[in-house]
């Protein structure tokens, strides 16, 4: 499917002579494990092609593919029309020419070298003054004046990050290939990491690969989504669109989709598909697709709570029940209710507190129609509603 | 104490550690980072100096040399004068010999350092010559030093390659430990027992310092394979 698309623009961009990135790999290890991806980046534009997916799934061999660092088995990778691997041709350009910015998870800046040594290592045929012209704007761009003359080993975590991402950035590349870039962060660092590097790749406009194991931060950096799974791609789309609509099982459980349950249509009307899940009913939009069950896939975020009387409200979904677990996350409190099925609702500290919450507690989980994604249970495997409780 | 010989050796050890740097290099490197499957027929080959009688090693060097040989009719030629029984012949002789004690060490630092490293400096546009002086070499110092004292040191005390190819020339091809066996020989056990004593300490504190500098000398081989 991404294959396809790779395809597609593939032959589009020939007449154009600018067709970006097309990468279509399959490695194959001496263990057996198989990988296989398509992933593509358009150059005319500020673009950021997130793969995402659980660790193990293959992610950091796609990038070091594109990089000319791992050898292909199978298949090709362009740039701009410029071969850069080609299995069967047996062509590599090696990475010192395909003028890329590769961020290492780990950052692997050079020990023996300052900061400033670091950040110019890959600048060549300057003369002194623009050498150090140019190492200087680095510098201050990522705010690291002050630690020009300091070594990797007396910097923090994420003034590495920096340091690494200057080094990259200051050859202007043509592509940047993130790996894991801020997994090597404490959460709260991260989280404001984020905007400070989505503002810098909109700044530069190099279009970028990134890997990431973490959904918020494939939703806050991407613009285009591709889900490796186990060593295939299982979708592509805009990050928000792959996050609210999982097209399929492995991905709503990749994407941390927080309740999955299989559902049982029982009827069918203006729109809507009335679903038995469980002990509990449940009303969804309808997603156009003949089929007798379904995976119910409901964001936890989608998901309110209401204590006492009965409110009225336009969402369709009042189910009755009870709190049965309670977990602080760095997003807000997980709270798990039992009703008649295992649905799950972000909560912010604030409203625990207003609302009193506690174990064990009676409460009613609200749900609009539309926030539930349906996905079409496959048949030939059937699952009870409990292996996904 | 017959000072001749103390200075033959020490100037056949230094000569000979200075081109054992700049021949272990490369092959340490080829050693370490080659993914060829044969690769283990040059470890093999590097590695004979340390289990073959130097009487051996001598003596294929001495016939290698020996005005018969392609080689030695060549260096003939061009030289003038034929290899066996000189100074130079003797330096060929140790650099053979000694070939372990320089490559092993440079092989292990090589091999420790991180991968990520290296995989980022191409990534940067750096060829692996470039690579391997800016990344490699800084951060294989120890190994380096190391090498260079092993193989030093481990000429020094060489004895029987000497002998088969150096003969005993004073003033060019005697060396200490030759000196001492024609101490013994001649039953001046006062003679030898100096200049034993001298190599002793020498040898003794050579290695103190190779292994305050780097605990792994001597692991024999290690982390070749990645």
């Amino acid at each position: 499917m991404a294959g396809d698309a790779a395809m597609r623009s593939g032959e589009k961009g020939e007449s154009e002579g600018k067709n970006g990135l097309i990468a279509e790999i399959e490695k194959i290890y001496p263990s057996g494990a198989c990988i296989q991806a398509a992933v593509g980046v358009p150059t005319d534009r500020s673009h950021v092609t997130v793969v995402f997916g659980p660790s193990g799934a293959g992610k950091s061999t796609v990038l070091r593919c594109i990089a000319g660092l791992e050898l292909l088995s199978r298949g090709r990778i362009s740039f701009n029309g410029e071969i850069w691997s080609d299995a069967e041709s047996g062509i590599v350009v090696p990475p010192q020419r395909r003028l890329i910015g590769y961020l290492f998870q780990d950052y692997a800046l050079f020990p023996h070298l300052t900061v400033k040594a670091n950040v110019g290592y890959g600048l060549k045929g300057l003369s002194r003054k623009r050498y150090a012209q140019r190492v200087g704007e680095m510098l201050r761009l990522l705010q690291l004046e002050d630690l020009g003359d300091r070594r990797p080993n007396q910097l923090s975590g994420g003034q590495q990050q920096r340091v690494a991402l200057a080094r990259a950035l200051v050859r202007r590349p043509r592509l940047l290939l993130l790996d894991e870039p801020l997994s090597a962060l404490d959460a709260p660092m991260r989280q404001s990491l984020w905007w400070e590097l989505d503002k810098l790749l909109r700044e530069f406009g190099i279009p970028t690969v990134l890997v990431t194991h973490d959904w918020a931060e494939a939703l806050a950096l991407g613009d285009e989504l591709v889900v490796l799974v186990a060593g295939k791609v299982l979708q592509v789309g805009r990050p928000e669109e792959v996050f609210a609509r999982p097209a399929r099982l492995e991905v709503a459980t990749a994407v941390g989709v927080e309740t999955i349950a299989v559902g049982r249509a029982a009827k069918r009307r203006e729109g809507l598909v009335e679903l038995q899940v469980g002990a509990a009913h449940l009303c969804a939009a309808d997603p156009g697709v003949q089929a007798d069950a379904f995976y119910v896939c409901i964001r936890a975020e989608d998901v309110t709570l209401e204590t006492g009387g009965t409110s009225h409200s336009s969402a369709r979904n009042h189910l009755s029940g009870k709190v049965v677990e309670m977990t602080p996350t760095d997003r807000g409190v997980l709270v798990v209710v039992d009703a008649g099925m295992r649905i799950e609702a972000l909560v912010t500290r604030q409203a625990v507190k207003d609302l009193g919450l506690r174990m064990g507690d009676a409460v009613i989980a609200v749900v609009k129609a539309s926030a539930i994604h349906l996905i079409p249970h496959g048949g030939s495997r059937r699952f009870a509603a409990h292996d996904f409780s | 104490m017959n000072w001749n010989a103390v200075e033959t050796s020490f100037r056949l050890a230094m000569v000979t550690a200075t081109i054992l740097l700049f021949v272990g290099m490369p092959i340490a490197y080829w050693l370490t980072f080659s993914r060829l499957r044969w690769k283990f027929l040059l470890e093999s080959v590097v590695a004979l100096p340390l289990v073959l009688p130097p009487t051996v090693l001598g003596f294929y060097i001495l016939v290698a040399m020996g005005p018969r040989s392609p080689f030695g009719q060549l260096y003939q030629t061009v030289v003038g004068h034929s290899l066996p029984f000189t100074f130079e012949g003797l330096v060929l002789a140790s650099t053979l010999y000694s070939l372990p004690f320089a490559v092993q060490p440079l092989a292990s630092a090589f091999a420790a350092v991180d991968v990520r490293l290296i995989e980022a400096s191409w990534t940067l546009g750096v060829s692996p010559m470039g690579t391997f002086l800016r990344v490699i070499l800084p951060r294989s110092f120890a190994g380096v030093i190391t090498g260079m004292v092993l193989s030093f040191a481990h000429t020094l005390g060489e004895f029987g390659v000497v002998l088969m190819v150096g003969g005993n020339i004073e003033g060019v091809t005697r060396t200490i430990s030759i000196d001492i066996y024609d101490e013994v020989q001649a039953l001046n056990y006062h003679g030898a027992a100096t200049t034993s004593l001298v190599l002793l300490v020498f040898s003794f504190v050579v290695l103190t310092l190779v292994y305050a500098l780097n605990r792994k000398a001597w692991a024999a081989w290690p982390a070749m394979q990645r």
